[in-house]
């Protein structure tokens, strides 16, 4: 999958700065949810999956957003240090 | 001649918000977290839910808490990029995400902590900061509550709305 930016400064992405996400790095749903659910951290899942992405389930997300939601979970449990 | 300090953050107060004085997105959002019965709740994010950058309750004298979502329209966004924004849970900080610039973030974890105490921070800074080699200067106004996502909920989470007033590369 091919990332590309632009900030406020003009930086874009081109050859240089996008990348390719191995197929290895994908974040299992179901494994995340239950470390989510351990670090009592349940609501942040409801509310950022309802609030931004405007679904109950994260299997109705298109793989793409999906990929970015498990992200932003991850980053949660590493914010809470669990 | 005016002399001017290399940085400044000051806390303003959000007495200033009820004036009319601060950004009308801004000032909006406080609205309508202080009329849901004077404490901001998950629902009163929604409509401002792409402008917040949120993060945890883990803050020190040193660092303010660490980020885990950047709204695609925020203010954290548009400075540093989409890339910084999204790291991947592979190959993301260990330690949180944070603003590339460690003298901001020093700078900034006093308004976390205020907020953090359910005591809305609204204020304004100026400063440099130092991006890809390169040194600006920022000029900001920030507006960061504290919220309990659930009642039961043993953490907060901090809101922040910040809007980009002015930037400019230092030659």
């Amino acid at each position: 999958m091919q990332h590309h930016f632009q900030n406020l400064f003009g930086f874009k992405s081109d050859d240089q700065i996008s990348f390719d996400l191995p197929e290895t790095t994908r974040l299992d749903p179901v494994g995340l949810r239950a470390d989510i659910d351990a670090a009592n951290l349940s609501e942040m899942w409801t509310m950022i999956l309802t609030l931004d992405y405007a679904v109950e389930d994260v299997a109705d997300l298109p793989p793409e957003k999906q990929e970015e939601f498990l992200n932003v979970m991850s980053l949660l449990l590493t914010a809470f240090n669990r | 001649m005016l002399t001017r300090p290399a940085s400044q953050f000051t806390e303003l107060g959000t007495k200033v918000i009820e004036q009319g004085l601060a950004d009308p997105k801004l000032s909006e959002f406080y609205e309508a977290i202080q009329s849901a019965s004077h404490q901001a709740t998950p629902s009163s994010l929604k409509p401002y839910i792409n402008y917040l950058s949120l993060c945890s309750d883990k803050v020190s004298d040193m660092e303010p808490p660490p980020i885990f979502y950047v709204g695609r329209e925020s203010s954290q966004r548009l400075l540093f990029g989409d890339q910084w924004a999204t790291p991947q849970a592979s190959s993301g900080p260990a330690s949180g995400l944070r603003t590339p610039d460690p003298e901001l973030e020093k700078a900034s974890a006093d308004a976390y902590k205020a907020a953090l105490n359910l005591q809305p921070y609204y204020g304004y800074a100026r400063t440099l900061i130092s991006l890809n080699g390169e040194t600006y200067e920022i000029a900001f106004e920030r507006l960061i509550v504290g919220i309990n996502p659930a009642p039961t909920a043993s953490y907060q989470i901090c809101a922040y709305f910040g809007v980009i007033q002015d930037l400019q590369r230092r030659l």
